[in-house]
Parts: structure tokens; C-alpha cells; sequence
């Protein structure tokens, strides 16, 4: 699991944007990306990452500080599905919205394994 | 006899046709068990269950019991609860797709790994791995759909496979979920009273011992040595014995059918002198009992037993009688000696196309006539109308019933009667099960087991037998499984010495005359695994090559013109040289060099060995 640094470290906004970018512009695994802090982000993320665990076609980033997204409009995706009520959100290996997670099924393993094998498979929301 | 031994020949090179693709078992329990012969180096080979397989002489057979197929035969068992047990199997049958298919997406996830690790681990793989990265995935949305439906249909939670970590980790809990459902079945089944039951027997009825299946001794460990003769010493001074006495009883080689048929009617003789005496010297004794059976009586239920049985045995009886009249008559006159060979083989023939319908048929007749005299003294009033004529039949009944002793008694030595007149190609025949010492299992607790050849006393051409079945608690069958018939032979190089008849002919620019020779010869031979129809070709023709020592006559003294003796004919000659034979030791053809009157020769000659493995004896002075 990839968690990002928030704004209070030093260049923490700079180093976040460009681990991001970086997980944006590969193309082997597609990712599930867990927005804001505390123990329920957390917890989505540990549980995310148990279904991508052995699996190197899979990834998840945490990013306990949304903020650090903003300037980039690569990034306003994320920010979108946040601020529409997104816990979770499943991205296919060129970084499009597959899917998003909200309230039980972001914690439900067989929500999240299947989030993970559409984003895998491609599956792009419309 | 002739037509016989061809036929033997044509049926043993019949078996090397290519096999074509066996259709799935449909026998009972012949799929539960699945066996794997572990030879001397360490080679598994999975045995069919179909036709007789053959194993070597050095190997292990190690049984191995597949659990979820016994608990669906089980679950097709009566009684228990049919309803839960329907649920049970129906769980099995699921998870048992469900495991498969998740174990394939497992390997195909390493497979992809390992293309992306070989591709140097870049950021961005070629076109063609992202791609089957995405079929894979679409692959695995429909398998996931599954296990949650089985999940929510089974009562849990979809965390009991999805809560696992990665892919392995779903693995790992429905082969969980698939073993705690095995427990259910076999509790299931335990609480019916059946239990599994493994048996292996050796030719002849000679239990095998099956670990943890039984409590037969475990035998000695011993490893045949096939580059050593088979044949002992003692063996084959016997066989030297009767080819010195063959040699001289056999002038010419026509007089070799004539011996063998003369062989097999001496064997015959007991059989048709008891057969004989049992019904008082007629065999067609019983065709007046048939006719004197009231049409009125056919309505009770043990007459009409008794008139369909003897409607079967007379028409058996009356064949053997016309087919072996002479030898009946020689019987009862006590010497075989006026018999002529095409009176011999016409009644082998005829105890060879009936023999064995009349052993049933007899048993069946002998049953119900018994039944029916039982009735007549506990019931008369049963048979109103008809007591008078049923009455007198019960004098010429007790024949019927003394001929199911007749049957009885037979039943064990015909075996291996009907091995020996049909020259052992029907020896595979269903063997006599002991279950004495059986130890029977519970379905929580089938274990695999092995049949360790090492440790029994088998011998080549041995028939090995093993069979699985579910037993109730008394030990009754509830169901017997197919028996897997296996052939004991000497896989790869091996040597064999036997003594035969050679007949002989001087090399002097003349055809003939051959004279018969006894002698020995060693020969090599080469077994190999029967998987191509080359392979079974080359077992069914068993070539060898090897050396010979015959007793030749080949030396002549005569008196010339002049009356000057010429010549030497000496009383020891002993001829060395080279053979080679096929069909084993059958059938030989060699050169060689007779030491004392410097003379070559060549000989075609037959092997007494593989003869006496068939059950063909010439008693010495026969």
C-alpha cells in the first residue's frame, strides 16, 4: 500500500503530486484509492490491500490529505468522486474512474475484490 | 487342440491393437480408487481399471481413495437422511468446481507474474500482458459471483473467502469449506453404519495384506532377481524328464497333437466320471423328469421353478453327453486307451462351449429341487390335484439335488480345468473373496494404503486382484465395487531356462529326417511396459535369444558294400549351438554342433515352461 504524505511534512504536497503521477503514468497494476484520515480510510485501505496482497496487478493508495491533489487536474477526479461521497476509488491501469465505494461496501471484501477485478478488466464508468 | 493353441496365439496378439480413448468409468466405486504401480526405480505408472493391467514382479501398488467421489457414491446410498444428504452432495459437487477454478486462476496469476518479471518488471509492460491481465479479470468477476452465491446459499458471510488475503488465501478457504463439508459426509455416512472396505487378493485366493485395511501378516520383503532363471533346478529337471520321455513318445512332429489331447482328456476324466456318477451313469438321465412334470403343477410356484431349470440343464447335459460319448463310455469302462484324438478333442470342445453354463445351471436345478421336495413334505395340501404325480417325482428329484453337490464340489478344481483346456485365456476369472481379517473403515477415516509385491509370495503370471466396497456394519456387502484385475510379470530384461523337444535335422544338403531331441535352453527375453501396440506386439510374441544343449541322435553305423562298417554312433552325443525362440520357450528354432559325431545340424523344436504355466503336463510314461 502506497500512502501518501500529507501537506504538514516538508514538501509533502510536492512529494505526494509526484508519487502520484507516478502511479498514474505506469501501467501494470490498477489502483484503488482511499481518500482522508482517521481509522474507517484506514481501515478501507488495510482491507483493500489484503484483496490486492501477491497480486502485483493490483495497488492501493491511502491519501489522509486530500488537499495535497489540489493545483493538479490530473488529480480533480479524485477530488470530485470525494466530494461526492466517495470512500473508495477503484481506477483501471490508465488511471480512469471504474468504480467508487461507499458506506458497508467500502468495507466489504467481496465489494472491494470486485472493484479491483472490474478496474482490472478494464470496466470504465460512465 | 490345434484350433485352440491359434486361438490363444491370435487372441494374445489381439490384445496389442492400439486401446482407442476409454469412455469415463461407469462401474461401481470404479472411479473412488485410483491406482499407481511405483515400480523398482521409482517410475509411477497409473494403472487403468479396464482389462487386466500388468505390474511388475518388484513393484508397489499404492491405492489411492478419492473422498469426495466416495461421499457422492454414498450420498446415492439408501438410508440416513436422503434430503440432507442430497444437500451435502450438492455442496461437494459445487465446491469442488469452485476450488478447481479458483486453483487455475491461482496458476494463471503466477503465469502472469512471471511473464511481467520476465519482461524486466517495467512500468509499463507490453500491449500483450496488459491485455491478458484484463481477460483474466474478466474471467475472474463471474468465479467471484459464485463463491459469494455459495457463500450467501451456505448461511456465511462472503468474508469467509474474500477476507483471505489475495488470491491463494480464497484458495485456501474453500479447500477449507470443501474438507469441513467431507466431515459432514462422512458423519453423514458413519451415522448409516456403512463402512469402506479395500481387499487385494493374489491367484489362487491368497490375501494380500493392505495396510491399515486388514490384519494378514505383512510377508517378507523379497526382490526377484530377473536376471536369474525363474524356473528352479527341480523344476527344470521335471521338464527335462518329460521331454526325454516326449522325445521318445513323440517320433515325428504330428505325434505332438496327439499328446497334447491325450493330455488334456486324462485331465478331464474326474470331472466326467463324477459328473457320471451323479446322475447314475446317464447324462440324459434326466430328460424323463422334465416330461413327467404335470402341465397341472406349473401353477405352483416351485414346480415351475424346477421345470424352468431343467429346461436349461437337459439341453447342457444332452450336448456334453454327444459331444463326449466315447469318453463317457471309456470311462465307464474304466481306461481312456481306446480313445482316438478326434474323440478327445471333439469332447474338449464340448466341455469347453458348456462347461460352464452346466456348473450354473446344475447348482440352480440342484437348488430348486431341493425347494420343491421341501415343500411336498412341510405342504402337501399346497399341491391339491397334483400331489400324486409331484409325489413321485421326489425319487428322480434327489438326482437333480445330488447333481448340485456334483457342482459344488467341481466348482473350485473347474477354475483351473477350464484355465488348462483353454489354455489360461480366461484364468482372470472372479476370484474367492476372503473377508475374515478384514478391517473396515469409517468414512471420517479412509486412509490410502499400498500393495507392496515385494512382500507377498507372487510369481510371474500371477493374477493380482484388488477391489473396493461399502459394507454394513455386520460386514454384508452394501456394495461391491469392480474388481482391477493386474497380470504379475517380470518387466524389462530377464532370463529364462526350460527343458523341451527339439526336432532335429543333420545338415547334409537333405530335407529331413527330423528326429526328436530333448534339451535345454537359457535364453534372454525383454518385457516391455504394454503402452503402445508395438509394445503389447512384441510381449504377445515374447522373443528371446539364448543358447541350447540338446541330445541328438545323430550318429549311424552301417555296413557298407564291402562289409566294412562306416560311421560312429556313439551312446552319449550332446549337441551345443544357438536358438531362438518366440512365445517364450514355445517355439524354437536353432543351430548347433554335435560333439561327438562333428556333425551341424538345425532344429525346430517347443518349450515345456511356458506349456507348463499354461497348465499343459506330460506326466512321464504318459
Amino acid at each position: 500500500m502506497l500512502i501518501l504524505p500529507t501537506r504538514a511534512s516538508t514538501d509533502g504536497q510536492a512529494r505526494a503530486q509526484k508519487l502520484l503521477q507516478d502511479v498514474v503514468d505506469q501501467r501494470v497494476h490498477c489502483t484503488l484509492v482511499v481518500l482522508g484520515d482517521g481509522d474507517r480510510p484506514r481501515e478501507i485501505a488495510s482491507r483493500a490491500d489484503r484483496r490486492a496482497e501477491n497480486n502485483p496487478f493490483r495497488g492501493v493508495v491511502l491519501i489522509p490529505d486530500p488537499a495535497v491533489l489540489v493545483g493538479r487536474p490530473a488529480f480533480k477526479l479524485l477530488l470530485d468522486q470525494q466530494a461526492a461521497g466517495a470512500e473508495a476509488i477503484a481506477l483501471t491501469i490508465r488511471f480512469e474512474l471504474s468504480s467508487t465505494l461507499r458506506g458497508d461496501d467500502a468495507t466489504d471484501f467481496y465489494a472491494l475484490e470486485q472493484a479491483f477485478t472490474a478496474a482490472g478488466a478494464g470496466e470504465v464508468a460512465r | 487342440m490345434k484350433r485352440r493353441l491359434l486361438g490363444w496365439l491370435a487372441g494374445g496378439l489381439a490384445g496389442c491393437a492400439s486401446a482407442p480413448a476409454r469412455p469415463p468409468s461407469l462401474q461401481p466405486l470404479g472411479d473412488t480408487v485410483a491406482l499407481t504401480e511405483v515400480t523398482a526405480t521409482g517410475d509411477r505408472v497409473p494403472l487403468a481399471g479396464d482389462g487386466v493391467a500388468e505390474v511388475d514382479i518388484n513393484s508397489r501398488i499404492e491405492v489411492q481413495v478419492d473422498r469426495a467421489r466416495v461421499q457422492d457414491v454414498l450420498a446415492q446410498q439408501p438410508g440416513g437422511d436422503a434430503a440432507q444428504a442430497q444437500r451435502v452432495k450438492a455442496r461437494l459437487k459445487q465446491l469442488g468446481e469452485l476450488t478447481r477454478q479458483q486453483q487455475q486462476m491461482v496458476k494463471q496469476l503466477v503465469d502472469l507474474k512471471g511473464a511481467w518479471l520476465a519482461e524486466g518488471s517495467t512500468s509499463v509492460p507490453t500491449e500483450a500482458l496488459q491485455r491478458a491481465v484484463r481477460q483474466f479479470n474478466q474471467a475472474l468477476a463471474p468465479l467471484n459471483a459464485s463463491i459469494k452465491r455459495y457463500a450467501v446459499a451456505a448461511g456465511q458471510s462472503t468474508d469467509t473467502y474474500f477476507g483471505q488475503p489475495g488470491f491463494d488465501g480464497v484458495y485456501k478457504a474453500l479447500d477449507d469449506e470443501r474438507q469441513k463439508v467431507l466431515a459432514q459426509a462422512a458423519a453423514l455416512a458413519n451415522a448409516t453404519g456403512l463402512r469402506w472396505r479395500m481387499q487385494a487378493e493374489l491367484t489362487g485366493g491368497k490375501p494380500i495384506h493392505l495396510q491399515n485395511y486388514d490384519t494378514y501378516p505383512d510377508g517378507t520383503f523379497t526382490v526377484v532377481d530377473k536376471l536369474a532363471p525363474e524356473a528352479q533346478l527341480k523344476e527344470i529337471s521335471a521338464q527335462f524328464d518329460e521331454a526325454k520321455q516326449l522325445a521318445k513318445d513323440v517320433k515325428d512332429l504330428a505325434g505332438l497333437k496327439d499328446a497334447l489331447i491325450k493330455s488334456a482328456v486324462t485331465s478331464l476324466q474326474g470331472v466326467l466320471t463324477s459328473l457320471q456318477d451323479s446322475l447314475r451313469g446317464d447324462l440324459t438321465t434326466l430328460a424323463p423328469v422334465v416330461q413327467a412334470i404335470p402341465d397341472a403343477a406349473l401353477s405352483i410356484k416351485e414346480v415351475a421353478a424346477v421345470r424352468k431349470q431343467l429346461d436349461d440343464l437337459v439341453p447342457t447335459l444332452q450336448a456334453i453327453q454327444t459331444g463326449c460319448a466315447p469318453i463317457l463310455a471309456a470311462i465307464k469302462k474304466g481306461s481312456l486307451g481306446g480313445v482316438s484324438v478326434a474323440q478327445g478333442e471333439a469332447c474338449l470342445h464340448a466341455v469347453q462351449s458348456h462347461g460352464s453354463d452346466l456348473l450354473t445351471q446344475a447348482k440352480a436345478a440342484g437348488a430348486g429341487a431341493l425347494a420343491l421336495i421341501d415343500q411336498v413334505k412341510k405342504d402337501p395340501a399346497k399341491f391339491t390335484g397334483v400331489f400324486q404325480p409331484v409325489q413321485d417325482l421326489v425319487p428322480k428329484l434327489l438326482t437333480v439335488a445330488a447333481l448340485q453337490q456334483w457342482a459344488d464340489t467341481i466348482t473350485k478344481g473347474w477354475t483351473e480345468l477350464k484355465a488348462f483346456l483353454q489354455l489360461s485365456s480366461d484364468a482372470a476369472a472372479a476370484t474367492q473373496w476372503t473377508s475374515d481379517q478384514q478391517t473396515d473403515h469409517l468414512f471420517a477415516e479412509i486412509t490410502d494404503t499400498a500393495i507392496d509385491l515385494r512382500r507377498t509370495d507372487r510369481k510371474e503370471g500371477d493374477f493380482l486382484y484388488f477391489r473396493p466396497s461399502i459394507v454394513k456394519q455386520d460386514g454384508a456387502a452394501a456394495l461391491i465395487g469392480t474388481t482391477t484385475d493386474m497380470r504379475v510379470v517380470r518387466m524389462g530384461a530377464y532370463i529364462d531356462v526350460s527343458a523341451g523337444v527339439g526336432f532335429v535335422d543333420r545338415r547334409d544338403g537333405h530335407w529331413g529326417p527330423f528326429s526328436a531331441a530333448p534339451g535345454v535352453v537359457a535364453a534372454v527375453h525383454y518385457h516391455s511396459r504394454p503402452t503402445t501396440g508395438w509394445a503389447r506386439l512384441w510381449n504377445a510374441v515374447r522373443p528371446g535369444v539364448g543358447v541350447h544343449f540338446l541330445y541328438p541322435d545323430l550318429g549311424s553305423k552301417q555296413v557298407n558294400a564291402m562289409g566294412v562298417a562306416t560311421g560312429d554312433d556313439p551312446s552319449f552325443e550332446l549337441g551345443v549351438g544357438g536358438t531362438v525362440t518366440v512365445f517364450g520357450d514355445l517355439l524354437q528354432v536353432g543351430a548347433g554342433y554335435d560333439l561327438q559325431v562333428n556333425a551341424s545340424y538345425w532344429y525346430v523344436g517347443f518349450g515345456l515352461d511356458t506349456l507348463a504355466k499354461l497348465g499343459v503336463r506330460f506326466s512321464p510314461g504318459s
